[in-house]
């Protein structure tokens, strides 16, 4: 398994980088950590004209703290988010998805933008991003712009980038400490067959701004609208966290495969769905 | 392409190169003269055999362009520092933590880093790296013991240091690379193959299809059936992956280049997948349906009228799924003309079969040498197609040739072990003796027979270490279009598969007959004044110590409370207990016997299980020479935990394999593989045979899973018992 030929271009900042990308179209394509992509490479399944490594691109790699907002840096690696103080006392969820991603050595070169801009159907980062709220922040030969986690997956491997703009930043303007990713897996290193994240408050026993997402059920990861309708405004006991993962449950749409049949999947989510509510929930009294 | 020049640091030296950018770092280290290579295992960054320290850090340089690395600074396990490397090197000796040694030095590099210095610190380290041979548990007792022996540096002798060679680091100048084109369909005729544009690509120095192989030597490899398997096909292919056409160019990377440039044209033909369909009426084979054999062992009449008198009758069927042994090093050779003599370095577990082999296929005596393996498991015992087109292609131009599969081509083509359906009954008297055995077996071989075990050979330890009177075996060898194969396994031939169906068997009796499953055992145990027994299918047992051995297992592992524990329990996970027993050794006398105790706790909300404890006790038929249970023993346990928790290799219903890489194709990890306790019986003398711990742990562990969950009625669970399939069991949602 070796890769096909292409170009490769390292370039020194992000208007570099865009100019490339403007320049080259189609053919380009962006190296971050390389985890997902080399092996498409290898396995020429993907075969660009050319290679944009962002990896030599100072700035990039960081976790921000803006108080109440975090950002982090799109080539900030997996496992330099696992060893962030900041996010596992702001926003724990980001370190219960970046400790079960691959295996510890694929953490170290993996990143979070290149994860969240290759947009698998079962990746780990879109999950969490829809609970947080978070936003993209993307350049591109038009200048900048603000992407909602919503609107940042069209689909199956189709980020909503255009080919000349570059992900940046991951900016998270209201933290929660009451989030919590949970992930089933068949062994270490394997995709989830449901990823369940979870953000959302407590207030006054009630549960405020509830947010619940998935992954590795649809052709892309999504807020389970129903859950979250569910859980708003309600008082906090275990039979509504049944309630949402019911309306979780409903709301999906897995498909079968090595990992499970569709209702296997479905009651998965249920599962994932109650643990996740009550790990995140947990925190509250950390 | 414009190539670029790349700078880094190598284990403290400065290195400049002109490199083509697609050069992936791994290739890189590999070519530098001298010092560790880093190994390829997977492709896919999920062995770590690969792996070394990047400014420190230990990452997958499978996984990373060389041009990724410049100006920053790579250590490989070569460049350690050597106080630890020492320590590490003897504590790995120490505890036999280096089986074949290939996966050793990225273990060392990421075991030497481990933030966290306890046992599942070091389990977490190293989750990222796959061992085949040792089950991890003397990788972490030796990366836990390391640190004190960074104090005793210089004063001890460096411990024997396995200078460890395998056939991807023998190096010759001039070296060419062959590649191989395969089928993607898996049964198909081929209509027409066009190579000019493959021969005329940059650096391609041959291009072999079929019709380049007729006048020299044979074109098929003789198979057990007097068949013959093509080196390359001709006008038919039949299971995807099958070798076509092959290219042998400057560097692995024109050669597949030039592999995407040949076209060929297939008509593709309906596909046999699985027993039903190759018993069924599809059949592409001109002789009897899709059988290769079928055999009959045992006394028919005999069995039946012990059947007939049987208080009770249990039946069960079960499938042993497609296995592959999975070594992390692939199948490769290095051709080369010596002296005259044509010599083939290989990877293969029987170097005079394939000498022999090699030298009829090309008329011409050819030596075949074996460096170290990179871990075999039964499925280095072929002669595979590669061999002899690196060896020919090395004749022809005179430059010795490279030959190495990637992992998918190792997975979905070299032989598997299993793909075994059993439907057995076991008759029994009113107080539980077993009174006969009958057995209907097929097996699948894919789509050649290359399989050289005849089923009488393989089929005769149907009733393990039990005192059966009759038993009754039919066998059917089918062939389908899937890889060939059928017994390249780790345990003796088919005792693993014979071993799973008679315990299941065993527990299905014990539960009818309302008695505990271990005293249906003792009942029925070769007692140890039956030295010497002549069993129907013609194994000779020594059975001195079997039941003594079995209560070994039972007293460590505590029997009698986890069955207490188990009848109080309320809430929280279940637990299931589940014994095996068998017979280690094969030939005529099965010289050692092993009991195999589980408990396992099951998750019913996602079917997830993990193993509380597992405990073996064995009796190796010692006579006082000692034996010295390393690694192996625990590899062979989680060889066969691995059988039972995940690996199975999958068809779609059009042949496609669903399992070529370690994406699909799930070993076990050092967080999933438990921590295995051994007992010896005798103190472990006499001789350790290949693989035994592998034939009973598989169906311990399938007895302890569905013990679990027999106060729900479920229906039982075949291996691999995957988190969904029990989740569909204890749901009894049994999936179509």
């Amino acid at each position: 398994m070796y890769p096909a030929r292409f170009d490769y271009e390292a370039p020194a900042s992000v208007s570099d980088a865009i100019e490339i990308l403007s320049a080259r179209g189609d053919g380009a394509k962006v190296l971050a950590g390389g985890q997902s992509l080399i092996p498409l490479l290898k396995l020429r399944f993907a075969a660009p004209e050319v290679l944009v490594d962002i990896g030599r691109i100072p700035g990039l790699a960081f976790v921000r703290r803006d108080d109440p907002a975090l950002s982090v840096g799109a080539t900030t690696t997996h496992a330099q988010i696992e060893a962030s103080k900041t996010l596992s006392e702001r926003c724990p969820v980001f370190i219960d998805a970046a400790a079960v991603i691959a295996d510890p050595l694929v953490r170290n070169l993996g990143t979070i933008g290149g994860s969240v801009v290759h947009a698998d159907p079962a990746g780990d980062w879109s999950a969490v991003l829809l609970a947080v709220d978070a936003e993209a922040r993307v350049t591109g030969s038009r200048g900048e712009r603000t992407i909602r986690a919503e609107e940042l997956v069209l689909g199956p491997f189709t980020p909503a980038l255009e080919p000349d703009e570059l992900l940046t930043e991951i900016h998270v303007s209201a933290p929660k400490v009451t989030t919590a990713y949970e992930k089933l897996m068949r062994r270490t290193g394997d995709f989830a067959t449901v990823g369940v994240a979870v953000s959302l408050r407590v207030v006054d026993g009630r549960l405020e701004e509830p947010r619940v997402a998935l992954t590795a059920v649809g052709p892309q990861p999504f807020r389970s609208l129903n859950a979250e309708q569910a859980l708003a405004g309600a008082e906090l006991n275990e039979d509504l966290f049944s309630q949402a993962a019911d309306a979780a449950a409903t709301e999906c749409e897995p498909a079968a495969d090595a990992r499970g049949s569709i209702p296997y999947k479905r009651e998965m989510v249920r599962v994932q769905v109650r643990r996740a509510l009550r790990r995140a929930v947990r925190r509250r009294e950390e | 392409v414009r190539h670029l020049l790349i700078e880094l640091t190598v284990d403290g030296e400065q290195v400049r190169i002109d490199a083509d950018p697609r050069l992936l770092l791994v290739d890189l280290l590999r070519a530098r003269a001298g010092g560790a290579r880093p190994r390829v295992g997977c492709d896919t960054s999920h062995c770590g055999a690969c792996a070394v320290l990047l400014d420190g850090l230990p990452i997958k340089s499978c996984t990373m362009l060389a041009v990724q690395a410049g100006g920053r600074t790579v250590t490989t396990a070569g460049g350690m520092d050597p106080s630890t490397a020492l320590g590490l090197r003897q504590a790995f000796a120490k505890r036999g933590a280096a089986g074949c040694g290939y996966c050793t030095p990225g273990m060392m590099l990421v075991a030497a880093g481990a933030a966290e210095l306890s046992e599942q610190g070091l389990r977490r380290a190293i989750s990222g790296n796959i061992c085949r041979c040792t089950g991890y548990d003397t990788i972490v007792r030796a990366g836990l013991e390391a640190p004190s022996h960074r104090e005793v540096n210089g004063r001890v002798d460096v411990a024997p240091d396995r200078s460890v060679s395998f056939v991807g680091e023998l190096a010759p100048p001039g070296a060419l690379h062959l590649a191989i084109l395969r089928s993607p369909l898996a049964h198909a005729r081929v209509t027409a193959i066009d190579t000019e544009a493959a021969r005329s690509a940059a650096g391609v120095m041959a291009v072999i299809i079929a019709e380049d192989l007729e006048g020299i030597g044979s074109l098929g490899i003789p198979t057990p059936l007097g068949e013959q398997r093509p080196v390359l096909a001709t006008d038919r292919v039949q299971f995807q992956g099958q070798e076509v056409a092959a290219v042998v160019a400057e560097d692995p990377y024109l050669a597949e280049d030039a592999l995407e440039l040949i076209e060929i044209e297939y008509e593709p033909l309906p596909a046999v997948v699985g027993a039903d369909a190759a018993l069924g009426e599809a059949i592409p084979r001109p002789t009897e349906g899709n059988v290769w054999y079928r055999w009959e062992g045992g006394d028919a009449a005999f069995t039946a009228e012990a059947f007939e008198g049987a208080a009770l009758i249990v039946f069960a069927e079960t499938i042993y799924p497609r296995i592959h042994g999975a070594p992390l090093e692939t199948s490769a050779c290095l051709a080369e003309v010596d002296g005259g003599r044509l010599v083939v370095h290989a990877t293969v577990e029987r170097p005079e079969e394939t000498a022999d082999a090699l030298s009829g296929l090309l008329s011409e005596p050819v030596e075949v040498r074996v460096p170290d393996l990179g871990g075999g498991f039964g499925t280095k015992r072929p002669v595979y197609p590669g061999y002899v087109l690196a060896a020919l292609a090395a004749r022809q131009l005179g430059r010795p040739v490279r030959w190495a599969e990637s992992r998918s081509e190792h997975q979905a083509t070299t032989t598997f072990g299993g793909d075994v359906r059993m439907r057995g009954e076991l008759a029994l008297a009113g107080d539980g003796r077993m009174l006969a055995l009958r057995l209907d077996v097929i097996c699948d071989h894919g789509a050649f027979l290359i399989d050289d075990h005849p089923p009488e050979v393989a089929w005769r330890s149907v009733a393990g270490p039990y005192d059966v009177p009759t038993t009754h075996v039919r066998v059917t060898g089918v062939q389908t279009n899937t890889s060939p194969g059928g017994t390249g396994s780790r345990t003796p031939v088919r005792t693993a598969e014979s071993c799973l169906l008679i315990e299941r068997l065993a527990d299905l009796a014990a539960t009818r007959l309302g008695i505990d499953p271990t005293d249906l055992r003792r009942l029925n145990l070769l007692p140890s004044d039956r030295r010497g027994h002549r069993s129907p299918a013609s194994l000779v047992h020594h059975p001195s110590q079997y039941r003594r051995t079995l209560e070994v297992a039972l007293s460590r592992i505590g029997y009698e409370d986890l069955r207490a524990e188990q009848a109080g329990r309320r809430d929280g996970p279940l637990l299931g207990i589940g014994v095996s027993t068998f017979l280690g050794g094969f030939g005529d006398r099965p010289s050692s016997f092993g009991a195999c105790v589980a408990a396992v706790e099951v998750d019913a909300e996602t079917g997830r299980w993990q193993v509380r404890r597992m405990v073996t006790a064995l009796d190796l038929g010692g006579d006082g020479s000692p034996v010295t249970i390393d690694g192996r023993i625990d590899g062979d346990l989680a060889s066969g935990f691995g059988v039972a928790a995940f690996e199975r290799i999958e068809y779609d219903e059009d042949g496609n394999c669903m399992s070529s890489t370690f994406m699909d194709y799930l070993v076990p990890g050092a967080l999933e593989t438990p921590r295995f306790e051994t007992v010896s019986v005798r103190g472990f003398s006499g001789e350790l045979q290949e693989g035994i711990g592998a034939v009973g742990s598989t169906a311990a562990l399938a007895n302890a899973v569905n013990d679990a969950l027999s106060h729900l009625d479920a229906p039982l669970v075949d291996v691999p018992l995957t988190a969904a399939a029990v989740w569909e069991a204890v749901h009894k949602e049994v999936a179509s």
